[in-house]
């Protein structure tokens, strides 16, 4: 800068020297000493006059390069990207940020054109806006996806103004982070609005401020009579000032309250909601608003209710079939001796008043016993072969819904069939009051694991577990929790009916009852398992059946005599045997055709060809003997086999002995059940 | 008046019956379960059985079944008040399907147990 400062006084000089020469005027007169003398004083004076000026101009020239610089610095360093385009879009001069943004090199500048780094979707937006910019020379603003020279993408928001003729500048910022933001609020508000669940959210003095759809839809109060007003709307009768305090005060001190509330819909009815409730903080700690989610339970509840009693009842109808029999033979020795003494008395003319008491009330008892018979007969024992692991995995989702969700429950299934015979409704009210057990014994957070394992029980398993049980096989049903555990005291007592430690009204204290009754009739056992450390685990061993062959099958007891509704057909003359026989397989849970003749069973036979899964027949009938109808049936439905009965007394009897298909009358009930029970599985085998 | 065996696993049950069937003018005795029952019938006459169905050693259809093989057999009246497994309407089925005299459930009026007495001298078995 300072040589060019000398340079140009250089040519100053010559300049002036110019005009000095060209001046003619100047030469024409010689001037005298003193106008020397003044001349050349002027001319002093005004060198200095200039000199300072020079300095002066210096100065300003200097700041003036000072304050270019800072601005250029100001405008390079600046957190937004700037950039001068010309009126086609040649990028022109680009500052650091810009720079950094779009990836420009040097060599860029003036050779690239913005388009180039415009997402190919928004090129069209961009040209619009820029037309706007040039045409009506106005300032412009808006946002579009930008490409940098290594692919990346961001947003960002332009600021376009005209700088000058033909050339326009424009601003750039990455709002990228605000677009995600922007983004992820969007589809949260979608969760929100489309959440099967109400949400509310109010402000701190618990005015509404925003619902979403499901509210509407759960209280009947719609989005916009429900803003500005209190959820105290939804007050119902039942909910106690005492639960409001403790809901205030839980949410005021910052944590979350939840519970159950017995609301009122806009039209009066009332529901069951579970609401949790959470303070919406500020970064800085401070309640800003609060949080409701709300969920309809009223069809859960009524479904625990109903499983509830439907468990008790199955509970009390257990129990009152166990002790009935005991029961009535008591019944029997005090009706009976009262009796005894009441004619006894009669022979002596004494009064039996006190003893027609007696007997009375004996006669009351013995009807009430038949009631709760009668009660419980309604669900009969339907035995069947099963796969334990199908009923666990059949019965974790009603299961999962007798848990909250703080508890997880996970299924640990051995990997081959565990084949045991039993009432499957009733094995499953086993793993629903096990479960259900499990889950009041965690407070909170926690884990229900139910397991099935296959176990060999040997005698060394009697004596550590102090239990004395048949040795054998046995399937494993587990459910094991992380609770609190059951003291030593309790579990002595746990499956005594009626024994509860749960609130009043939370437990029938026949859960264990049940599950024990239960196990008994599998003849299998429990072993309760809870360790000083916590949590508890309760196995169930049946007796393992392996896969439904006959002698394992019948080795439980009475449980083979059943059937699953299958139709048998009965082909019998005498009608007194058809009756009772016809009801003993209606009993055990077969359904029967009868013909009393050869004719009539081949005409069924026809009808019900594909349904028929077996024929029990009696040798000798009026029209053909059981042999001719059999070979007829065998063509009709080839797979159906046939059980013969054979005359006590018959003199042509054909088969003498009761062998694998036939058996003789009189006929034994539990015989007859077993044989057809036998030759029903190995047609299906 | 009757020869009339009483089988039951109960011992009040036994000894209440027998008064009251002795009280009728019959001569009594008394079984605990279907196996020694089948002893005494083996040697001693006998009109009348009264027989409990439901009994832990052998069951009284077992001994049905053991009796039905013999050439001189008594009436059977057979009594039950039911079991965990089966109840009582469901024993009465079983055992009609066999040639008894009559089935009366527990607990039963002593009344009745004379009239099915009556009816088995008069009509013996069905």
């Amino acid at each position: 800068m300072a040589d060019n400062l000398i340079t140009n006084a250089g040519l100053l000089r010559q300049r002036a020297e110019t005009f000095v020469l060209a001046d003619e005027e100047f030469e024409r007169e010689i001037p005298t000493y003193d106008e020397w003398k003044e001349t050349l004083h002027e001319l002093r004076v005004h060198q200095i006059e200039l000199e300072m000026q020079n300095v002066e101009l210096l100065r300003t020239h200097k700041k003036l390069e000072e304050s270019q610089a800072r601005y250029f610095t100001l405008y390079n360093n600046a957190p937004i990207g700037y950039i001068t385009l010309r009126e086609d879009g040649l990028i022109l001069e680009s500052n650091i940020a810009a720079t950094a943004m779009l990836g420009l090199v040097k060599s860029d500048l003036h050779s690239k054109t913005i388009s180039q780094f415009i997402f190919r979707e928004d090129k069209d937006n961009y040209y619009l806006n820029s037309k706007k910019v040039f045409e009506e020379l106005n300032v412009d603003a808006w946002e579009m996806r930008m490409v940098s020279t290594d692919g990346s993408n961001f947003w960002a928001r332009v600021h376009a103004s005209p700088v000058c003729s033909g050339e326009y500048g424009i601003t750039l910022s990455n709002i990228t982070t605000r677009k995600q933001a922007e983004e992820t609020v969007r589809k949260l508000f979608t969760a929100v609005e489309q959440s099967p669940t109400a949400i509310l959210i109010t402000d701190t003095a618990g005015d509404i401020e925003y619902a979403n759809p499901r509210f509407a839809q759960m209280t009947g109060w719609s989005r916009e009579e429900a803003i500005g007003k209190n959820p105290r709307l939804l007050k119902g009768t039942v909910i106690t000032d005492e639960l409001y305090l403790n809901l205030w005060d839980t949410i005021c001190s910052g944590n979350v309250w939840e519970g159950d509330f017995h609301n009122k819909k806009k039209d009066g009815s009332f529901y069951w909601e579970h609401a949790t409730i959470s303070p919406i903080k500020s970064d800085s700690g401070t309640i800003t608003h609060y949080l409701a989610i709300k969920e309809d339970i009223t069809e859960k509840r009524s479904l625990e209710e109903q499983l509830r009693q439907a468990q008790k009842m199955e509970a009390v109808g257990q129990l009152a079939g166990g002790v009935a029999h005991d029961f009535n033979n008591i019944l029997q020795v005090i009706m009976g001796n009262a009796q005894l003494q009441i004619m006894t008395s009669q022979q002596h003319d004494l009064s039996t008043h006190h003893l027609d008491e007696i007997f009375n009330a004996v006669e009351r008892g013995a009807s009430l016993t038949r009631s709760m018979l009668v009660f419980c007969r309604k669900q009969p024992m339907e035995l069947k072969l099963f796969d334990l692991n199908k009923l666990v995995q059949e019965s974790q989702k009603l299961a999962s819904r007798l848990v909250t969700e703080e508890i997880s429950i996970e299924l640990k299934l051995a990997d081959l069939v565990l084949n045991v015979i039993g009432d499957f409704s009733m094995v499953q009210n086993v793993v629903f009051n096990l479960v259900t057990n499990a889950r009041d014994a965690i407070a909170g957070r926690g884990a229900i694991s139910i397991g099935t394992q296959l176990k060999r029980i040997t005698e060394d398993f009697s004596a550590t577990h102090g239990v004395s049980v048949p040795e054998g096989d046995y399937a494993v049903l587990s459910v094991q929790d992380t609770g609190c555990g059951i003291t030593e005291a309790i579990r002595k007592k746990i499956f005594d009916p009626f024994f509860t430690t749960k609130e009043v009204g939370k437990g029938t204290g026949l859960g264990l009852a049940m599950v024990y009754g239960t196990v008994q009739q599998m003849e299998g056992f429990i072993i309760v398992d809870s360790p000083p450390e916590g949590g508890t685990s309760f196995s169930v061993f049946v007796p393992l059946v392996e896969n439904g062959t006959d002698e394992n099958a019948e080795a439980v007891k009475g449980a083979v005599l059943f059937g699953q509704g299958e139709l048998l057909l009965f082909v019998e003359d005498e009608e007194a045997i058809l009756d009772s026989i016809t009801q003993i397989l209606n009993i055990a849970q077969y359904r029967v055709i009868c013909a009393a003749n050869g004719e009539a069973a081949i005409r069924i036979a026809k009808e019900h060809a594909s349904e028929l899964k077996l024929s029990i027949m009696d040798m000798i009938l009026p029209d053909m003997n059981g042999k001719e109808i059999a070979r007829e049936l065998t063509t009709l439905c080839p797979n159906i086999p046939v059980l013969f009965l054979s005359g006590y007394n018959d003199e042509n009897r054909v088969l003498t002995e009761n062998s694998g298909n036939s058996l003789q009358k009189p006929i034994h009930p539990v015989e007859l059940l077993k044989h057809v029970r036998r030759l029903l599985d190995s047609s299906l085998n | 008046m009757a020869h009339i065996l009483i089988v039951d696993d109960g011992v009040h049950i036994r000894t209440m019956l027998a008064e009251y069937v002795e009280n009728l003018g019959h001569s009594v005795a008394l079984a605990e379960d279907g196996l020694e029952a089948l002893k005494y019938l083996a040697g001693h006459e006998t009109d009348i059985m009264i027989l409990d169905i439901i009994m832990p050693e052998q069951d009284g259809i077992g001994a049905i079944l053991e009796i039905m093989k013999l050439s001189k057999r008594p009436a059977i009246i057979a009594i039950s008040g039911g079991s965990r497994n089966f109840d009582a309407d469901f024993v009465e089925n079983l055992v009609k399907l066999f040639p008894i005299a009559s089935f009366l459930q527990k607990p039963i009026n002593l009344d009745d147990i004379g009239y099915a007495i009556d009816k088995a001298l008069t009509f013996g078995c069905k």
